[in-house]
């Protein structure tokens, strides 16, 4: 049985007041089960980031609750806030996803310095050895290719074992080969280690590496699939927006 | 953490170096003036070591002054010394001032700063004085003397020669030169020049018969000097004082590093005034840092940094800047100590130096005022650091800083800017008995003001910059448009950057105003109130007491030209105990000096005073009080009011008659004669016939009051040359700011310099707007200080009204040339940033993120 790693209630964002108001999502409810593998897809502004960030603890919801195991996020304080990003959670972004100063591994290991504590070494020469990062490891980022670069932020967010990795688009700014290496891993990972991974995309492909999709619009979830594959997840799409 | 702090400051050398800068040179100039005051100190220390080394008791006068001409004790008496038991030798010497020697033009040496010594110079086993014969042979009988090394060589003086020589109260005199001395190793005394003499010569050139220094005492071998110097004391003349060869030395050290102390703040505030200048830019530096590290900083906070690893991260971001500075800073210092000798040197204050000494009292001073101005600078941008939203690292449209709202802005500036005033009007115009001096509420409030008005400037940058830009525009067109929008665009760090350049303004103008409004009331007061033509007056014009012949003014009294004259007597002493001029004078003084209201009588008899209005109501001193005024020679003597004058020409006046003032300073002689033409003689026939008159007294000169104002003006300006060459280095600091900010500024706008390159700007037109901008930034600061710098003068000047300074002038072409200048120095100061910007890769830029 898979119990809940991470869900939404109600979950409410209005960007800005009065006339100008945004509601990005608009009380949208979901769960997302341990060691699964789920993707939340959605057309531009369709508020699938929005929601990633409230369910990370980056940012605040405007009504409604969000739960990262039993733990309300919307009575933490900012620094109990931190202590969960810190040590519950992981995060792959888009694009700028590591310290340009730091070497690869500083920015691997870059949560637990931040933490003050030691890695797991084992762990982590299986982490770096798995996404093929051994010979680039004194290197900085920008002497990484752009593949590179997110096998690094996939090998921090992995290294210090976090209950939900949350990733924002983590290929989108590859070529496609690239882009199915990286997904290969993170699904490898749900797989052999039992990660949990909440992705947010808009490309069909790489929605398709998911064990579920969940498709958001106008900040609502419209519908959601089990074990998709890119052709019927584009079908599904062609039909919402039909 | 501390890791991704240091290796992020590697990363960004070139922003580290020119934060660094601004501290560097502040703590630089702190550490050299410690160094060079301390080489001094050490210079002196060695020359007292010296000049003490083998005597083993010295007798001297007891005196509370340090300034003027020593006090005299009977020379009967301690001569009778040398029959005390264990009493091996002693050497009886006399020392004086303003004994001018003459070159060989006959025109005076020195006078300029370093006094003009003549001592006695005897043949003897007890090194007494110091001096030390370098060739020849010690002077003998009333013809003879011997130089100074250093005098001899600069004037070509060689044995054989005649020296001729002006002593205070004596026409000039020639002496056969038999000999050169050098004091230790030094060929002269901190550039004072020395004369020579036989003792009875001495005492006869000073007016000295039977009076002496002191002496110097070698004890029998094997004596006990303390046993010595107790046996003595029974026998000591009322006055005198027997201390070790050792004690002395160590006294006559405490003394000058007390007045080394002044010229080590007096350097030492400016300084400050740098490191405070450096405070705006290293602030600012950091918060265009941080601004442009949000990503990076907010990516930390969403991996799980909390706000307070971030805040801390930028602190130590700061020691380390602050360290490294430092040290530099300390080095940085050794340069400049010798840059300050060379620059006082030039300025004509030359002083003893020694092997550089670095004690470690600098170094700590210097990294806790260095890591200090750092880490408070950081402290406001740390913590707009660690308030970053972690979600700033995914959302591009965050990274805009979050703007207070305005009015908050003019609330908070407008309350610290009049809590400034406060504070300033305060020391201005409250006399305090206790506590710190006014000074100190004047220096704090002023600083208090710089940071509220910089607070306040971000509110009016965008008109003011608007209006400085308009020119450009007209001149470059596009770039000049681009440059003034891009100032308005960014009111905050326009105005960071232009808050620090305002501070050296604001002092600069301060001190030009100050010195134009000086020069004018002196003008008003020397042009018009005092009723004479000419001035008779030494040549040592620094010092108001240095005398002259009473001849003079005799033979100046009989000539056809002259109506009448009015001799003056200028000494120092003791009241209040406060040193305080205190001049004789004739009973004609009030027609040559105007009251406005009087009461008594303003011709002192023997015992009686004349004071001024202000000093009679500041220490109630109705008529009729007494008053007790402390001589060097002849110690307390009381005397009673019996005038009270005011008039714009009495500032300051403590007057006694002058056989009481040649009595108290046992000297003949005159400071100041002034003259009244004759009717049908003009100011500069008389200024002729008297300077022909005056032929054989090389030291003094014959001026008309019109000459007087010029040589005034010379001086004052030559003090503000000398205050404004020290504010240019928080100019200089305040223009790296400008560079600074303009490298940041290109570095943060790479992306749309690209994209303008792309579109067809020109490498040229790139270098223009950027130029541009520095330019608008540096004339804004200028124009800031310009006003506060005017409105403060207005204030002290205000304050100091009732001391006679009447006069307010705002000296327009000086200050608009400083306006001119500043936006050209803004111009250069951004040619490198100009000069990347424009050499920026198009291509990548565009791709830049």
């Amino acid at each position: 049985m898979t119990s809940t790693a991470a869900r939404a209630v109600e979950a409410t964002k209005v960007f800005g007041s009065g006339d100008t108001a945004v509601t990005a999502i608009d009380r949208v409810s979901v769960e997302f089960q341990r060691e699964r593998y789920t993707a939340i897809m959605g057309p531009s502004g369709s508020g699938k980031s929005t929601l990633m960030h409230c369910m990370a603890g980056l940012d605040y919801l405007t009504s409604g609750q969000v739960f990262i195991g039993d733990q309300n996020l919307g009575e933490l304080t900012d620094r109990e806030l931190t202590v969960v990003r810190r040590d519950r959670v992981g995060f792959i972004f888009q694009a700028f996803n590591l310290v340009p100063t730091l070497t690869a591994l500083e920015n691997i290991t870059l949560p637990n310095d931040i933490a003050g504590r030691d890695p797991d070494q084992d762990w982590l020469d299986s982490v770096i050895e798995n996404l093929g990062l051994g010979d680039r490891l004194e290197h900085r980022p920008a002497e990484l290719s752009g593949g590179q670069q997110q096998r690094v932020a996939a090998a921090r967010a992995l290294a210090s074992r976090p209950e939900l990795i949350f990733a924002d688009e983590p290929s989108g700014n590859l070529d496609s080969t690239s882009s199915a290496e990286l997904l290969d891993l993170l699904a490898q990972a749900v797989r052999e280690f039992g990660q949990t991974i909440v992705m947010v995309t808009h490309d069909p492909i790489a929605a398709s590496y998911a064990d579920r999709v969940i498709f958001l619009g106008d900040g609502r979830i419209v519908d959601e699939m089990a074990d998709p594959t890119a052709d019927r997840v584009l079908d599904r799409i062609k039909s919402l927006e039909a | 953490m501390l890791r991704v702090t240091l290796k992020g400051l590697w990363a960004h050398k070139l922003r580290l170096s020119l934060t660094a800068l601004a501290i560097v040179l502040g703590v630089g100039f702190i550490a050299g003036t410690f160094v060079y005051t301390d080489t001094i100190a050490k210079a002196f220390d060695g020359i007292f070591e010296d000049a003490f080394r083998g005597v083993d008791i010295v007798i001297s006068a007891d005196s509370e002054l340090q300034f003027g001409e020593g006090v005299y004790l009977p020379e009967a008496e301690i001569l009778a010394l040398g029959e005390v038991e264990d009493v091996d030798e002693l050497v009886p010497f006399l020392q004086g001032l303003g004994v001018v020697i003459l070159d060989k033009d006959g025109e005076p040496i020195g006078g300029g700063g370093p006094p003009q010594f003549a001592f006695s110079f005897t043949e003897t086993d007890v090194d007494s004085g110091g001096f030390s014969l370098r060739s020849g042979r010690y002077p003998q009988g009333p013809e003879e003397v011997v130089i100074d090394a250093r005098t001899a060589t600069d004037h070509n003086f060689a044995i054989g020669d005649t020296v001729f020589v002006v002593a205070p109260a004596r026409p000039e005199r020639g002496y056969t030169l038999v000999g050169i001395a050098g004091f230790g190793e030094l060929d002269n005394l901190g550039g004072a020049t020395s004369a020579l003499f036989d003792l009875d010569t001495i005492q006869a050139l000073l007016d000295r018969e039977d009076q002496l220094t002191g002496a110097s005492i070698q004890v029998a071998p094997g004596a006990s000097v303390d046993e010595v110097i107790a046996s003595l004391e029974p026998s000591l003349p009322e006055g005198a004082r027997a201390l070790s060869g050792q004690s002395a030395a160590e006294e006559q050290a405490v003394e000058i590093q007390e007045g080394l102390a002044f010229f080590n703040t007096f350097l030492l505030t400016f300084g400050f005034i740098a490191l405070f200048v450096g405070t705006f830019i290293i602030a600012n530096t950091f918060r265009i840092t941080v601004t442009q590290r949000t990503r990076e900083l907010a990516l930390l906070r969403a991996l799980g940094a909390s706000a307070r690893q971030v805040n801390r991260m930028v602190l130590i971001e700061a020691v380390v800047i602050g360290i490294v500075a430092s040290v530099v800073g300390i080095a940085a210092g050794f340069g400049l100590a010798l840059l300050l000798k060379t620059v006082f040197e030039a300025f004509g204050f030359a002083l003893p130096t020694a092997a550089p000494t670095l004690q470690l009292r600098t170094i700590v001073v210097a990294l806790v005022v260095g890591v200090g101005v750092t880490v408070i600078s950081a402290i406001l941008p740390a913590r707009r650091a660690s308030r970053l939203p972690p979600i700033a690292a995914l959302r591009q449209d965050l990274v805009a800083p979050r703007r207070k709202a305005l009015t908050t802005r003019a609330i908070v500036g407008s309350i610290v800017t009049v809590s400034g005033l406060s504070v300033l009007f305060f020391g201005l115009f409250v006399s305090l008995d206790a506590g710190p001096p006014e000074i100190v509420y004047v220096g704090v409030g002023a600083a208090i003001v710089f940071i509220g008005v910089s607070i306040l400037s971000p509110l009016f940058a965008r008109p003011v910059a608007r209006l400085i830009g308009w020119p450009f525009v007209k001149l470059y067109r596009l770039p000049g448009k681009l440059a003034q929008e891009n100032a308005i665009r960014a009111p905050r760090r326009t105005s960071a950057t232009a808050a620090a350049l305002m501070i050296g303004v604001t002092l600069v103008t301060l001190a030009s105003v100050m010195a134009a409004s000086i020069n004018q009331t002196i003008d008003e007061l020397i042009g018009s109130d005092i009723e004479a033509d000419v001035i008779i007056r030494s040549t040592s014009e620094f010092d108001p007491t240095a005398s002259f012949t009473p001849e003079l003014a005799d033979r100046a009294a009989k000539d056809e030209s002259v109506d009448e004259v009015s001799r003056q007597q200028t000494g120092v002493a003791l009241f209040n105990e406060t040193e305080t001029f205190v001049i004789g004078i004739e009973p004609n003084y009030p027609d040559f000096f105007p009251v406005d209201s009087s009461e008594g009588n303003l011709n002192p008899g023997p015992n009686e005073v004349v004071i001024e209005r202000t000093i009679s109501d500041v220490n109630e001193l109705p008529i009729g009080s007494e008053l007790q005024l402390s001589f060097e020679s002849t110690g307390p003597t009381t005397f009673t009011v019996v005038g009270i004058a005011s008039g714009d020409t009495w500032t300051d006046v403590i007057a006694i008659s002058q056989a009481d003032w040649v009595e108290n300073y046992e000297i003949e002689s005159d400071t100041q004669v002034f003259v009244r033409a004759a009717s049908g003689f003009t100011p500069e026939e008389v200024q002729t016939r008297l300077t022909a008159l005056a032929e054989d007294v090389p030291t003094a000169q014959v001026q008309t009051f019109d000459e007087l104002a010029d040589d005034v003006a010379e001086q004052i300006n030559g003090l503000l040359n000398l205050i404004t060459g020290l504010l240019g280095l928080a100019v200089i600091i305040a223009l790296i700011g400008v560079t600074n900010t303009m490298t940041l500024s290109v570095f943060e706008r790479t992306r749309e310099i690209g994209l303008l390159r792309a579109v067809g700007l020109s490498r040229r037109q790139t270098r223009r707007m950027v130029r541009a901008e520095a330019s608008i930034i540096a004339v804004f600061g200028a124009v800031l200080g310009i006003l506060i710098g005017v409105f403060f003068a207005w204030a002290i000047l205000l304050a100091l009204a009732d001391q006679g300074f009447t006069a307010f002038v705002i000296p327009i072409g000086t200050l608009t040339l400083w306006i001119l200048a500043t936006g050209l120095l803004g111009v250069v100061f951004a040619i490198l940033p100009a000069w990347r910007a424009s050499r920026l890769d198009v291509l990548e830029a565009i791709a830049y993120e």
